[in-house]
């Protein structure tokens, strides 16, 4: 960092290019100079374009956000206009499509905060119940000594390999018809898992769903961390008589707070963007749809509530926003080490 | 000023909560984060005072309600777990107890599954009395020292018991007597369970017992009797044969572990933590992940009535012209982009093979040569997928275009950005995408690539460059300000190329070579080659071009993840070797191609093996922004439309598999890295 950080000018001299030039040619140098830097700029300006013209369309009413583009909504376009720039900012943006979102139901479905707590009541338990589970099977992994363990890790961990499409089918059917099994060979079928029929459409079956998938990534992860804390400590916790509950609790769990909070921004992020899992499992349950999928239908309608459209976005967007300037570091690491889940 | 007061307090709690989960954040940050949340939640405080007070009930029902869930799940979780914990914890302080309830449990589980299944007079009565009677049976069995003694007693009340459930179980439930299966086929069935577990256990080095005898006796027994016979029988006689064989096997087998000195009462505490800790994680992956994989591989092989049907659904894919259409081949020839692109990729090869002489190797890849040669194998490949049509050509050109843009992207942003005084910031925006979801995502860039009517303003940023273009055709400003800044650009291009052709640099000559090409082809297609820019385009649905303007929403998400992941490899790279460099005499950008990349070359491998299993099972994007019209379907959108929109199960299967077994050697590969990395 400290030798590749140079100021671009020096960089470029150092190629060789032109130390002696003079006059004009001097002054061009130095703007060639500033090329790189320049490039970035644009660059990032590119990449933040899109979200920043949500951001300024989300204040704008339907007239104006069809009349012009967003980047110009500062100027006043009409002709006949006598208002004074002032004037004009004043009125350009306001707060009305939040307020509409945000109360009015849109075309007769639950309005936006109706989602959002839907979104909670899925995020909630498919952050937290995977973490718990797979925290005991990863300290399971790295400190109980039992048969088989090693194969049974590599297993685990393999099961990552599988892409989500492959579970959909015959869990969506379990949800609405309970799990049977028909013994091979004997060609009789034992109900393991009643029909009660309860789970198909709700927000259980979302969490459910997602714990599941979690867990591989999950168990790979804190093991991962679990498995380096050193042994001196677990060692003298067992001479003094401490069983394996009493480790977990009162030492692993406090020094695995940095891999705990990773995963726990990468699985609340992951449950909180998900739209294939939700969109098949409740897509036919507008009453529990998260927001999320009800952006994705939104966006589908289209057309009469195009004006709305970017507030809504912008509030869907809302949490992961705060969670990644809150947590910058832990989101870069949870992303990161998420990025190879199945 | 209530609002407020909530605006606080909910910013004071995200500030305490920050500080909790991250200590090391930056006071700043924290700061700003909770004046935000303050905010947002006062915004909604004010917004729930505005509405009527029938909506407010309907509000505070919906939350507690959502509230009620959410505690039911954490709280019916934490208390299986602990309870079981507890349950264990007895063996060592109450042994009895401990014996009594684990009798219960052995005892009602399996009259719970027959209630289940709906083949009890009253299940959930006798579910209760199995309970209470393995809870009896336990209690006195825990406390007698004298191996027979239990096997006795343990067997004689499961057979008692097991004779009681036998007389209420339904006609359904009810085995029919056989000599063949009865005797023989649990005979049998017994044998091959014992052959089974004796092999294992003399692998592990144990001894056979009389429990496992007594183990496969009783799955040879339930296998013989209830299995391989017919059921349906009216009599009660056989049935309570039936199940009070089987519960004597049963209970003697459990009479026989009842016993626990201290010793063992300790071994079953300790070892029960395994079998606890790993339960729960070895269920929810069993129940989510691999019955159902298995399931679906099954199911690709089915007809919609479930008969076996071989290849046929696989077939079908490609039979399909939707998913695999290889008729507009000649296009490929007819295009510009294989020309364009060999021409680019000969110019590339001409350049490695002279700047090769004079190094002594056949090829010499350096930016110079590389990056036409690299252009022109993407044309060639962009023209190859715009002429081959079909999920499968759709789903290719995806790994392949968001993988390579947004590997050089984000190494680009990187390689810059660390040069520049701002890096924070500048990763920081770039890395911004990454925390919107793929939904949002979509609908952020249909403002981005929205057609308006001609007669109306372009609202969106990619008609309304298009269009401002086209504006150049015409004497006016906007012709004599691009050809303005054209004139600079050819000028710092010529300046740059005299030096470097003095300073022997031919790169950078070459460079500056391309960019006076370009400069002079756009003023030839300004003033007499059909101008550029044009009228307003759709970018949605003009085939094949719009799955691109799907891609470029990828490439903006995850150029934000692989900037992140190179700028932290890049730092990575050991300075004394680009001071070695550097005192040699290595130019920056030698030193990038000749350092820096091999040095973090497992980082790009990392990178694209990532993006291409991502992209492979892209889904939200075309979903939102398509739903796989124009042609624009992957195999995941598909996959689901097949499965759940045309309700044809089988084929969706098929797709599936298809899907796994096409990312099946990159997780692999990935997978095997990963373990490497955590040894």
């Amino acid at each position: 960092m400290t030798t590749t950080a140079q100021a671009p000018a020096k960089a470029t001299s150092e190629s060789g290019l032109s130390v002696e030039a003079v006059g004009l040619g001097k002054r061009l140098y130095a703007l060639l100079s500033r090329v790189p830097v320049g490039v970035l700029w644009l660059l990032v300006l590119l990449w933040t374009a899109p979200t920043a013209g949500i951001f300024v369309n989300s204040f704008r009413s339907r007239d104006a956000q069809r009349g012009s583009p967003w980047w110009l909504s500062f100027l006043n376009l009409d002709e006949e206009s006598t208002l004074s720039a002032g004037e004009h900012l004043r009125q350009a943006y306001s707060l009305d499509n939040y307020a509409d979102v945000i109360a009015v139901p849109i075309s007769s479905a639950p309005s936006l905060w109706e989602y959002a707590v839907n979104s909670f009541a899925i995020v909630i338990p498919a952050t937290i119940i995977p973490i718990a589970i797979a925290a005991f099977a990863a300290y399971a992994f790295a400190w109980i000594n039992f048969r088989g363990r090693e194969w049974l890790f590599v297993a685990t961990v393999s099961l990552l390999a599988i892409p989500l499409q492959m579970s959909l089918i015959p869990l969506l059917s379990m949800y609405s018809r309970g799990a049977q099994w028909t013994i091979p060979f004997l060609d009789k079928t034992i109900r393991l898992f009643p029909d009660i029929d309860a789970l198909s459409n709700t927000a259980v079956s979302v969490w459910l769903t997602h714990t599941g998938f979690a867990l591989p990534f999950a168990i790979f992860l804190l093991h991962n961390y679990i498995s380096t804390l050193p042994t001196e400590v677990m060692e003298s916790a067992h001479l003094d008589g401490a069983d394996h509950f009493t480790i977990f609790r009162k030492l692993v769990l406090p020094l695995s707070v940095p891999v705990l909070a990773a995963f726990a921004i990468f699985q609340f992020l992951w449950t909180w963007n998900d739209f294939l899992i939700a969109t098949t499992f409740i897509g036919g349950n507008r009453a529990e749809l998260p927001l999320t999928v009800n952006l994705g239908n939104v966006a589908g309608e289209f057309g009469r509530f195009e004006h709305l459209m970017p507030a809504v976005a912008f509030i869907s967007t809302f949490m992961p926003l705060v969670v990644f300037f809150a947590l910058q570091r832990y989101f870069v690491s949870g992303i990161l080490a998420g990025s190879t889940k199945g | 000023m209530l609002a407020l007061g909530i605006g606080i307090i909910v910013g004071a709690l995200t500030y305490g909560i920050t500080s909790w989960l991250g200590p090391e954040v930056p006071q700043r940050r924290k700061t700003i984060s909770a004046i935000v949340v303050g905010l947002f939640a006062a915004g909604a405080a004010v917004a729930y005072a505005s509405l009527p007070a029938d909506r407010q009930a309907d509000v505070i029902e919906r939350v507690v309600a959502m509230l009620q869930g959410v505690g039911y799940a954490l709280g019916i979780s934490a208390l299986l777990f602990l309870g079981v914990n507890w349950l264990f914890n007895q063996a060592t302080e109450k042994f009895r107890l401990f014996a009594a309830l684990i009798g219960g449990l052995l005892a009602s589980i399996p009259v719970a599954l027959v209630a289940g299944n709906g083949q009890m007079v009253s299940g959930l009565a006798l579910t209760a009395a199995a309970f209470g009677a393995g809870a009896a049976l336990g209690w006195v069995l825990s406390a007698i020292e004298d191996e027979r003694t239990r096997l006795v007693i343990g067997g004689a009340g499961g057979a008692a018991f097991a004779a009681l459930i036998g007389f209420n179980t339904l006609p359904a439930a009810r085995p029919q007597f056989s000599f063949m299966s009865w005797i023989v086929g649990s005979i049998v069935a017994g044998a091959i369970v014992f052959a089974f577990t004796y092999g294992l256990q003399r692998l592990r080095g144990q001894s056979i017992t009389a429990k496992t005898v007594l183990t496969a006796a009783f799955i040879g027994w339930v296998l013989g009797a209830f299995g391989m016979s017919e059921l349906k029988v009216l009599s009660y006689g056989t049935a309570i044969g039936a199940w009070a064989i089987a519960g004597g096997i049963y209970g003697a087998r459990w009479g026989l572990a009842a016993y626990k000195d201290e010793i063992e009462q300790h071994q079953v505490r300790d070892g029960s933590r395994v079998y606890i800790f790993l339960g729960p994680a070895l269920f929810f992956i069993a129940v989510a992940l691999l019955i159902p994989t298995i399931g679906t591989i099954v199911l690709s092989f089915q007809n919609r009535e479930g008969e076996a049907v071989g290849f046929t659904n696989y077939s079908a894919l490609f039979g399909d012209a939707n998913i695999f259409d290889v008729s507009e081949w000649t296009t490929l020839f007819t295009g510009n982009l294989l020309w364009w692109g060999l021409g680019v990729l000969a110019v590339g090869l001409v350049v490695a093979f002279f700047a090769g002489r004079r190094v002594g190797t056949t090829l010499e890849w350096s930016p110079a040569s590389g990056a036409p040669a690299a252009i022109g194998v993407t044309l060639i490949l962009f023209g190859i997928f715009t002429s081959l049509r079909g999920v499968i050509f759709n789903n290719l050109w995806w790994v392949f275009a968001v993988t390579t843009f947004a590997t050089v992207a984000g190494l680009a942003i990187a390689v810059l950005a660390e040069r520049s005084r701002f890096e924070t910031v500048a990763k920081s925006l770039v890395f911004l995408p990454m925390a919107v979801s793929f939904v949002g995502a979509s609908v952020i860039w249909r403002f981005v690539l929205i057609a308006r009517p001609p007669s109306k303003p372009q609202t969106g940023l990619f008609n309304s460059i298009w269009t401002t273009l086209a504006r150049a055709n015409e004497p006016g400003g906007v012709r004599t300000g691009i050809l303005l800044f054209l004139a600079v650009v050819a000028l710092g291009a010529l300046y740059v190329g005299a030096r470097a052709i003095a300073s022997n640099l031919r790169s950078y000559a070459a460079w500056a070579g391309i960019v006076l090409l370009v400069v002079l082809w756009l003023v030839y297609r300004i003033f007499w080659g059909g101008g550029i820019g044009g009228g307003a385009v759709q970018f949605r649905e003009e085939q094949p071009w719009n799955s691109f303007w799907l891609m470029v929403i990828m490439i903006w998400i995850q150029t934000g993840f692989t900037m992140v992941v190179f700028s932290a490899a890049i730092k990575g790279v050991p300075t004394d070797l680009l001071e070695a460099a550097r005192v040699d005499g290595a130019n920056s950008s030698q030193m990038f191609w000749r350092i820096t990349i091999p040095q973090i070359r497992t980082t790009i491998g990392v990178v694209v093996t990532t993006l291409i299993v991502l992209v492979m099972k892209v889904f939200d994007i075309v979903k939102v922004m398509t739903a796989g019209d124009f042609g624009t379907n992957v195999l995941a959108n598909e996959m689901w439309d097949q499965a759940f929109t045309f309700i044809n199960r089988p084929a969706g299967a098929a797709v599936a598999v298809l899907l796994f077994v096409s990312v099946l050697p990159i997780m692999y590969v990935n997978i095997r890295r990963m373990q490497r990395e955590a040894v």
